[in-house]
């Protein structure tokens, strides 16, 4: 790793996203309050691509919701730029893991449904369209713009949420299992996809996923989760590849299934 | 035939340089197969409706003719002859006693409309309220499962009672009819929305307004057709018995008016008629519903 292949150093000090020991439980007749996830505090960087990793039911996604907004936290405190989180946000663009796709609305009608409902900023219907049709261009898929979702595969489905989500320019996106509805072959196309559209765009991410593959190929880091209930982080893990990255190189480094293996074990447990 | 054959040498060279695109058509032979299977079929499910029919009309002759019960069996040749004349005079108006099936058919098609309007005015709003809202919807219940089983015709007398005029008597009992399947069926489909349309619609920062009317009346609106359409149908049942009673013009008000003459043919072409709005009716709705998307 040479430094010039290095992203580019992070001016602000400031991290974009803070969890400060943030739980969630629910309340038990028996036994009182029962806590069944929980981080110990964790510094998001600006342009960090992070992932969340763990056994399925120990609670990952619901942190994922913590930090959209979407759920609420019960101790501890979660804030973006320095803002505790307490409702979703359009700072916060969400990737569901079905496709989350109007089904009245054409592939390009649900990116500007997205971008028209701002009620923040006031933008001509011009501007929006254009918009609409460069990230819908971003993920290849100008060709289908115009037909419903029912009329896509899958892949093609995943591919205009995605487009969505980052069309609203987020401060952070929040990729809850993106893939994981997908079948093998288009998810691992998918992957390169994704890969190089974070890799242009830069922008913080925040993933969740049960795919070691996928987790090393995207991330910066790496935070691993044990398995509940009341389950926490147990490692935080840099991932030192450079990047731009390349699958092919990737899988010839050695380093890559030293990672790989430390990964599977922590997450089987042994 | 000199002109003939250059034609024939030239044909090859202009379409031989387009080359034959690929395609999922199948051969000649294949779909002439495919026609004829469809052809057979059709011929034999007319056959059969042809044989069905003869049968039906021969059994009801046999059954009806020649009775002995002082010509009260409507007989198939008196119900056709009925059946023409009530053609013929379908237009007619002259005077209160004297109305063509027409106006009759139209009197309860008004009726029915009004009061399945009114109850899907009501109802579908009310349905969205409920079906968003849990508190509110355990409030609202218990009337709505002890109303609901309750025959719209147990409303006839309190409407004459408390409206005192029998059109309006007979538009609130088809709303009666009408609004338990509309307001059930929309409760269920906003329960069925998928929940992840909501967190996107909450994520997005949009308001009440872009919530309820971009995402969850659309999301719902398969729901909502599907109780119109069983509300009408329900709503076509019941005028016809509420017609009997609170009289005036109507199909039910003509055929206990011809019971009443002992004109048994008129009712069985009635029936006939009333049966076919109602196909009608029906359809006419089952089109709405392919106009909507399925979410």
């Amino acid at each position: 790793m040479t430094a010039e292949t290095l992203p580019a150093a992070h001016t602000s000090t400031e991290p974009v996203v803070k969890l400060e020991g943030i739980t969630k439980g629910f309340p038990d007749r028996k036994k009182g309050f029962q806590r069944i996830v929980g981080t110990t505090d964790v510094d998001i960087e600006e342009g960090e691509f992070i992932t969340i990793i763990g056994p399925s039911g120990c609670g990952k996604s619901t942190i994922l919701k913590m930090i959209a907004g979407l759920e609420s936290v019960d101790e501890g405190t979660i804030s973006l730029a320095g803002q505790p989180i307490t409702a979703p946000s359009r700072e916060l663009g969400i990737v569901f893991q079905q496709h989350v796709l109007l089904p009245w609305m054409s592939a390009r009608q649900n990116v500007l449904f997205a971008l028209e409902t701002d009620p923040h900023k006031k933008r001509s219907k011009q501007e929006l369209e254009s918009l609409a049709d460069e990230y819908l261009q971003l993920v290849n898929l100008s060709h289908a713009a115009d037909r419903r979702p029912t009329q896509l595969s899958g892949g093609m489905q995943q591919r205009v949420g995605i487009a969505r989500a980052f069309a609203l320019e987020p401060k952070v996106m929040l990729l809850d299992e993106p893939l994981g509805a997908l079948d093998a072959l288009t998810r691992h196309e998918l992957q390169l996809q994704l890969l190089e559209l974070c890799e242009q765009q830069k922008r913080t991410c925040i993933m969740v996923t049960h795919d070691v593959d996928e987790a090393l190929l995207l991330s910066d880091r790496i935070l691993v989760m044990g398995a509940g209930p009341n389950a926490q982080i147990v490692h935080d893990m840099k991932v030192p590849f450079t990047r731009p990255r390349d699958v092919e190189n990737l899988e010839q480094d050695p380093k890559y299934h030293e990672l790989r293996s430390f990964l599977l074990n922590s997450l089987t447990g042994h | 035939m000199s002109t003939q054959t250059t034609e024939t040498t030239e044909a090859p060279d202009t379409t031989g340089a387009a080359q034959q695109p690929h395609t999922n058509t199948a051969p000649e032979a294949l779909q002439q197969r495919a026609r004829a299977q469809r052809t057979r079929d059709r011929i034999q499910t007319t056959g059969l409706f042809v044989i069905f029919f003869l049968g039906f009309i021969g059994i009801w002759h046999l059954a009806t003719v020649g009775l002995d019960d002082g010509g009260l069996a409507p007989t198939p040749g008196a119900t056709w002859d009925r059946l023409l004349e009530m053609l013929g005079t379908a237009f007619l108006l002259d005077g209160p006693n004297n109305v063509g099936i027409f106006y009759h058919l139209l009197a309860s098609i008004q009726r029915v409309l009004l009061g399945f309007g009114l109850a899907a005015i009501i109802a579908v709003p009310l349905g969205l309220l409920l079906g968003t809202s849990r508190v509110i919807h355990d409030g609202m219940d218990p009337f709505i499962q002890i109303l609901r089983p309750v025959s719209p015709l147990a409303w006839l007398p309190l409407g004459l009672a408390l409206l005192r005029d029998s059109q309006m008597t007979a538009i609130f009992v088809i709303f009666m009819a009408a609004l338990w399947p509309i307001l059930v069926s929309t409760i269920d489909g906003v329960r069925r929305v998928n929940p992840l349309f909501l967190d996107l619609a909450k994520s997005l920062e949009t308001d009440t307004r872009t919530r309820v009317f971009k995402v969850l009346l659309p999301a719902t609106l398969p729901a909502i057709v599907t109780g119109l359409r069983t509300a009408l149908s329900t709503a076509w049942l019941v005028i016809v018995a509420a017609e009997m009673i609170v009289g005036g013009r109507g199909m039910g008000h003509f055929v206990w008016n011809e019971w009443n003459a002992l004109n048994t043919p008129s009712i069985v072409v009635a029936i006939v008629i009333i049966g076919g709005v109602g196909f009608l009716l029906d359809r006419s709705i089952a089109q709405l519903q392919r106009l909507v998307p399925k979410s």
